[in-house]
């Protein structure tokens, strides 16, 4: 299992910064409820022990969307998370990957 | 004793009546040599070099503008990416910070189990805000 897999051997998506950065657009889509409710919550009161649920909720929902991803189009994902991870999440070093991931995996 | 051999004058009484051999101009002098100035006039004008360098700094600035342009985009995706797992990231730290403070809670109420007035829990400040705790880690022996 290499630094820069995006799946452990069970097909658990493992939520590196390059796995992360490489989806942060469809998280930024797919969750953005759940994140918008997290931050809320975060603004209202800072205490983590307040937002646990919500927190649960966003993370639910990220790894499930990291592995619906992965077994969607898992060619493309794998390149753009090991080019990612070989350009330290540069966006403008993998362009190229960008885009074969944006067209082959779901329409944003 | 070589110059007179070679300036020999036959009948000469002296070296001092030596004939001349001075370094000198040719027969009919030197040509003339022009010394004035010759700067010409043509080229372009005071107002052509003005506009001419005025427009290629314009034009070096509307460049400059849309760099500009196309760098913040760049760095607007970047910060976008950024906002977008900051939640995620967030939530982690919570979850494990929660369970730190949970063992440090319990460490706390073991250690001062014998002090009378000591309330166990938090006693924090008293604003009734959430802060950080300040230390730097919550334990230092497990760390």
């Amino acid at each position: 299992m290499a630094a820069n897999a995006a799946v452990d051997g069970t097909g658990n998506p493992i939520p590196t910064s390059a796995v992360l950065t490489a989806s942060a657009k469809h998280i930024g889509i797919r969750c953005m409820p759940e994140n918008m409710a997290f931050l809320k919550c975060k603004k209202n009161d800072p205490n983590p022990e307040k937002c646990l649920e919500k927190g649960r909720d966003v993370t639910r929902c990220v790894l499930g969307l990291l592995r619906d991803l992965h077994q969607r189009c898992p060619k493309e994902m794998d390149a753009y998370v090991g080019c990612m991870y070989y350009y330290t999440n540069e966006f403008d070093l993998c362009r190229k990957e960008q885009e074969a991931f944006e067209k082959a995996c779901p329409l944003k | 004793m070589t110059e007179a051999v070679i300036r020999n004058k036959p009948g000469m009484a002296s070296v001092k009546d030596m004939p001349l051999l001075q370094d000198g101009p040719p027969p009919g002098g030197f040509a003339p040599v022009r010394y004035a100035r010759r700067i010409s006039n043509t080229g372009p004008s005071a107002m052509a070099i003005f506009l001419t360098v005025s427009g290629a700094f314009a034009w070096g600035m509307y460049q400059v503008g849309q760099g500009n342009k196309i760098r913040r985009a760049l760095k607007e995706e970047k910060y976008a990416a950024r906002r977008a797992i900051l939640p995620i990231l967030q939530a982690e730290e919570d979850e494990r910070f929660v369970s730190e403070w949970k063992k440090y809670l319990e460490y706390e109420a073991d250690v001062m189990k014998d002090v009378p007035g000591w309330k166990v829990g938090e006693n924090v400040y008293n604003s009734g805000r959430w802060m950080p705790p300040s230390t730097g880690e919550l334990r230092p022996d497990v760390w």
